[in-house]
């Protein structure tokens, strides 16, 4: 019990907060309309959401590096496509190997993002703004825009996305089903955590998002970190581009593409530190959160989709204020007036 | 020849170093036993950063020979090497990480130079346990470090460097908020370390606190070694001597005007909360008031709050006779009040920038044309005569701040504060990181001033610089004026050691009251 | 003699401006020989004269906020919404505009779009001065929110058909020039003047290079934060006019691309990313270049896709340049300095 009393007390407000306004707002929700609160609604959010998810955890790892990357959505389509045009013309219809290869080409292009910021020493931002572009647009050029069926792409391809991990047969009959992209979510969280918190190279990452100059001069190789970082990143929003596939049963080459300042958002709405040196999984997670309920409550309570921006943008705003004016108030403290 | 070779640690032998144009070192030879507590003192800009790189890797050296523990190091010598051959190095900012905890921090050497590829907390937590309790400090070993005090970062830089065995520990100015006493006690148990035979190469320009820890003292002019030194048979002003290369004495200032009322500016009781409390001090025309403590102390807070960036809680402050609320920089200038701060590079001066934009900034509103716009030559006339005034050595005005050296650098943000004509002029650490002879240049514009009618109060932790220029001095501990000196006080002989035994012992009193 | 010294003088003074300018000069002068009369032409240059003034504002707003140190992504947004409420207007969503007299709606929609993204530029300078968030990710929040408010008020639909007398101001001409250029020109020379020879654009420079500095030299940091933003909000809103004039309708993501061609711009004229740096007349004619280029990818039939390659590429050159230029001005600097203490 002590420990749990301690674990609370050692969450971070900006989380705090937004536990509370999930739990309020899910009450409110739920209480116009009691479809809300049902196992359908869950496992629904998981299918939809499991992708995000997953580009937020990489995302975030760029951002606690004090890095950021907007390629991420083009990566994430790019190395899909690439991937699926592979495994048509070499006949492979195999998900592990389909998730290596995506692995492969998203960590090479993250691996392209961490060479230039390195070299061009200018803001990640308009390096990875020009990146995704060039990445997008020469994938685009090459391979053409066509949208590709899952039924074409591969047998056990399509079933993937379409077999359920689990069916729940509910009390009225219906059944429900949860998607297996749960597991490679949580073997990314796993894998992320461990990364972030059990490994020197994580804790280096977190180093150079407080202060490059400090961690070179400690022993770390800041080069290294930033591919790792970049990587990283690459490699799973080349994941999130294939679940996506998986999830509509079929490939389009220019989906996605828009969606990146969509998932920045929901890692600042978390609580991570835009500047670096701070950030959690947890804090990802509530964020994605946040969005997936907004995504598909609005409906239940009357109001059409196209309020979910404006609910969004208001939480955005809201978190972002709470997180910069704590560390605003830190600074000062320390007399420190650069911002 | 081989015999002592074996006895040193580090023997650096005609160490030379060129970078474009400049010869950085010539032929310098350094070695420190194993288990010796070296000084290496000389002026900014005499090398003594350059060879610290040399020998620890972080830029190879053009010719010489350096040996490390008996091994010759060779042509791929670099800064993870030499933390792998047991050198640790404490830094001047500290190179600590603010958003990570004290732990965190503390077991980052050992991580990197262990090439440990995971971390297991329970491991990470002794070591950080133990280092913690072979100094014998208490830290809150999970708090962020942004959060600590300034004398707390410290020791987490220097436990950081003590998680290793490390052999030698060189260590750049890391003590500025440290007591002689911690200073030494930490040291004492460095040398406690003796059957380890860790060795320490301290980097100072506290000349006292060299002299107290010291075996040896190694002055490098130049770029140039000048020789090893006994502090036992030297004394400071030789070493002085030795450093610049010349007989320095800076003329004291004897404030020559009758004090006409009103005062400048009165503080009554003024406390913000934890930086400092109850103040109390006048500063009359044409007196330089010394403020000197430790870093902590409370004095730059306090003189952040006259010049509006730090809002007092209780008190008043009185601008000739007015009591006043300064809300932001802008009013403190309008009323007349300028500070040159203690952070030149981040908070005083613009380097992207050239000479005349920087000393025309606070003035800019003043200086337009009918128009409304900017009117360039009145900047430039500004810059011209300000070149002039503190004799700033640059071809031209439009020169970057960034191409001058330090010294000029200071003179500019000087001259920027000098334009704005102010009735009390601020000044917190001026003369940090400045060779001897702008120093007393700086000394004699500010003595100008002062004969000029400007009141001037001048931080420092020098208690030279303080006794020199000051007619009034307040020496400030944990937020408190200790005590004040009036002007008859300050012509005794022995009033720099009487001071510094009033900062030592309220430092004392500090630690005594922390500890209960 | 002279002449030539002093031009290699001014050329040295910002190398990496000056070699920007020649770049952008090469696109032009290649574009010439490579199109010709195609390009380089009166129907072309009229076109021009019409579709620039929008994506410019907005540039210049961006190039503002970049100069101080900060970056602004809901510049786009803001215009969307200040537009969608303004068309909304016009189109008569909110009253029957039948009853009013139309000089005095227009005129009224008109100073109520201005008022508004002027108000959307001012709520990001306030989040970014009292909280000090961080400029890119407070305005990719004001942006999510612009958009959103864009989103629920139209549902996702356009908005058209605007009263005559309101689409006038998109096709006028004045003397042979279009009305819209002709805005655009003013509000160009306005903030030149602005930026070179007044007290406020020469604080916008010092904060951009060192923001602890200025507050310490008595700059009211807070305050021209909010001027800034708010005077790049309402730049973005005399842009919404120019959109919603010309096209005659108002939709959510309007002028997506015109975000990154406008940092694409502002860098190419010699802006530097990080603030303190740059001059709006590198930007016009950094817009210009991309102006002809952009017609001349649709001359020589570039997919969508094509084109954003092609941005992507010009982005990373840029960048590129501009940090070998900047290595080789190191070089020369360390050199002047070793040279005069010796």
């Amino acid at each position: 019990m002590e420990k749990l009393k301690k674990r609370i007390k050692n969450i971070p407000n900006t989380e705090k907060y937004l536990i509370v306004i999930i739990l309020l707002y899910s009450l409110v929700v739920s209480a116009i309309n009691p479809s809300f609160l049902s196992l359908e609604t869950l496992f629904d959010i998981c299918r939809s959401w499991s992708g995000m998810f997953i580009i937020a955890i990489g995302t975030l790892v760029v951002m606690i590096s004090g890095g950021i990357d907007v390629s991420s959505t083009a990566v994430a389509i790019v190395s899909a496509h690439i991937t699926v045009r592979l495994i048509i013309a070499w006949n492979i219809d195999n998900v592990l190997v389909t998730i290596i290869m995506v692995i492969f080409f998203g960590g090479a292009m993250g691996l392209i993002n961490a060479c230039l910021v390195q070299l061009l020493k200018v803001e990640p931002f308009i390096i990875t703004l020009g990146t995704g572009n060039v990445f997008f647009g020469l994938s685009t050029m090459l391979l053409g825009a066509i949208q590709i069926p899952g039924a074409a792409i591969g047998k056990k391809f399509a079933a993937f996305g379409s077999d359920p991990l689990l069916t729940v047969t509910m009390t009225d009959g219906t059944q429900v089903k949860l998607t297996k992209f749960v597991v490679i979510v949580l073997i990314v969280v796993l894998i992320t955590w461990f990364f972030l918190r059990r490994t020197t190279v994580g804790r280096g990452i977190f180093a150079m998002g407080c202060s490059e100059e400090a961690a070179k001069r400690v022993g770390y190789n800041t080069f290294f970190l930033k591919i790792a970082a970049y990587v990283y990143a690459g490699a799973l929003a080349g994941v999130m581009g294939m679940v996506s596939t998986w999830k509509v049963n079929q490939l389009t080459p220019i989906s996605l593409v828009g969606d990146e300042l969509t998932i920045i958002a929901a890692v600042v709405i978390g609580g991570t530190l835009p500047n670096g040196g701070r950030g959690k999984i947890f804090g990802a997670f509530l964020g994605i959160l946040v969005m997936a309920i907004f995504d598909s409550t609005l409906v239940l309570i009357g109001l059409s989709s196209s309020w979910k921006l404006l609910f969004t943008g208001i939480v955005l705003l809201l978190s972002i204020c709470a997180t910069s004016y704590q560390q605003r108030v830190k600074n000062r403290k320390n007399f420190i007036f650069t911002e | 020849m081989d015999e002592k070779k074996a006895d040193f640690l580090i023997d650096a032998r005609k160490i030379s170093k060129r970078y474009v144009g400049v010869q950085a070192l010539d032929q310098v030879d350094f070695s420190i036993k194993k288990g010796e507590i070296k000084c290496l003192v000389g002026e900014n800009g005499c090398g003594k950063s350059t060879l610290i790189k040399m020998i620890t890797g972080v830029e190879r050296f053009d010719s010489g020979n350096l040996t490390i523990d008996g091994h010759t190091v060779g042509e791929h010598y670099d800064f993870k090497q030499a933390l792998k051959t047991g050198i640790q190095v404490i830094y001047q900012d500290l190179s600590l990480f603010d958003h990570m905890t004290v732990e965190e921090n503390i077991v980052m050497s050992y991580l990197i130079a262990n090439n440990k590829k995971f971390i297991d907390p329970k491991e990470m937590r002794t070591i950080a346990v133990n280092v913690i309790n072979r100094i014998g400090v208490s830290l809150p070993l999970d708090t962020e470090i942004e959060e600590l005090s300034i004398a707390n970062r410290q020791m987490v830089a220097i436990c950081r460097a003590l998680t290793q065995d490390a052999k030698v520990i060189f260590m750049d100015e890391p003590t500025t908020a440290l007591t002689k006493n911690e200073v030494s006690r930490l040291l004492e148990v460095v040398r406690g370390l003796k059957a380890k035979q860790m060795s320490v190469v301290f980097v100072s320009h506290k000349l006292d606190e060299v002299f107290a820890v010291a075996d040896s003292i190694m002055v490098i002019r130049d770029g140039v070694k000048v020789g090893d030194f006994n502090p036992k048979e030297l004394e400071q002003r030789k070493l002085s001597y030795y450093m610049t290369g010349s007989e320095v004495i800076y003329s004291k200032y004897e404030k020559t005007k009758k004090s006409t009322p009103p005062v400048v500016m009165e503080l009554k009781d003024l406390s913000c909360k934890a930086y400092y409390h109850h103040i109390n001090l006048k500063v009359n025309k044409s007196d330089i008031f010394g403020i000197i403590g430790l870093l902590g102390s409370g004095r730059t807070e306090l003189a952040l709050s006259i010049f509006g960036l730090n809002q007092p809680d209780a008190g008043e402050i009185f601008f000739e006779g007015v009591p006043v609320q300064i809300n932001s920089p802008k009013q403190a200038i309008d009323l007349g009040i300028g500070l040159v701060p203690e952070d030149r590079a981040v908070q005083g001066l613009f380097l992207k920038n050239s000479i005349l934009k920087n000393v025309s900034v606070p003035v800019m509103d003043a200086q337009k044309t009918k128009i409304g716009s900017i009117d360039i030559k009145k900047q430039e006339l500004l810059a011209e005569k300000m070149r002039k005034m503190v004799n700033i050595k640059t071809p031209t005005v439009m020169n970057l701040v960034e191409t001058l050296s330090g010294g000029n650098q200071q003179k500019v943000s000087l001259a920027k504060w000098i334009a704005t004509n102010p009735k009390i002029l601020i000044l917190d650490s001026p003369t940090i990181g400045i060779d001897i002879g702008s120093k007393s240049e700086i000394y004699h514009y500010i003595q100008e001033l002062a004969n000029s009618g400007i009141a001037v109060i001048i931080i420092s932790d020098e208690i030279e610089e303080i006794v020199t220029n000051c007619n009034r001095v307040a020496v400030m501990s944990n937020g408190e004026i200790v005590r004040e000196y009036p002007s008859e006080e300050l012509a005794a002989d022995i009033i720099q050691e009487d001071i510094g035994a009033v900062i030592e012992e309220s430092y004392v009193q500090l630690r005594n009251m922390e500890r209960a | 003699m002279m002449k030539r010294k002093k031009l290699k003088q001014i050329i040295k003074l910002d190398l990496s401006f000056s070699v920007l300018m020649i770049a952008t000069l090469a696109i032009c002068i290649f574009l010439a020989i490579a199109l010709g009369g195609r390009l380089y032409s009166g129907a072309v240059f009229l076109g021009m004269a019409y579709s620039i003034p929008e994506f410019a504002l907005i540039s210049i707003a961006m190039t503002m906020v970049i100069i101080m140190g900060g970056i602004d992504l809901s510049l786009v947004a803001n215009a969307n919404m200040s537009g969608m409420i303004g068309a909304m207007i016009l189109s008569g969503a909110f009253f029957d505009i039948s009853k009013v007299n139309i000089y005095i709606l227009v005129m009224g929609t008109i100073l109520l779009v201005l008022l508004i993204a002027a108000l959307g530029g001012l709520i990001n300078g306030l989040i970014i001065s009292r909280f000090s968030a961080v400029p890119m990710i407070a305005t990719l929040g004001t942006m999510t929110l612009y958009n959103g408010i864009t989103t629920a008020l139209s549902k996702g639909k356009a908005v058209a058909n605007f009263p005559k007398e309101f689409l006038m101001l998109g096709t006028q001409k004045v003397a042979g020039i279009p009305l819209v250029f002709l805005i655009m020109l003013i509000a160009f020379m306005i903030m030149v003047f602005c930026f070179n020879r007044t007290g406020y654009g020469q604080k916008l420079y010092l904060m951009g290079e060192n923001c602890a500095a200025s507050r310490f030299s008595g700059i009211n940091n807070e305050k021209n934060i909010c001027i800034t933003y708010t005077i790049a909000g309402l730049l973005s809103g005399i842009a919404s006019i120019v959109i919603i004039a010309r096209s005659n309708s108002a939709k959510v993501g309007y002028g997506e691309t015109y975000l990154l061609q406008s940092v694409l711009v502002a860098v190419l004229g010699g802006v530097s990313p990080s603030g303190g740096k740059g001059k709006l007349e590198g930007t016009l004619l950094a817009i210009f270049a991309i102006y002809l280029l952009q017609n001349a990818f649709n001359l020589w039939q570039f997919t969508t896709f094509t084109k954003k390659f092609m941005w992507g590429i010009m982005l990373l050159l840029v960048m590129f340049i501009t940090q070998i230029t900047e290595k080789y001005m190191n070089r020369l600097q360390k050199k002047k300095k070793i040279s005069k203490n010796e």
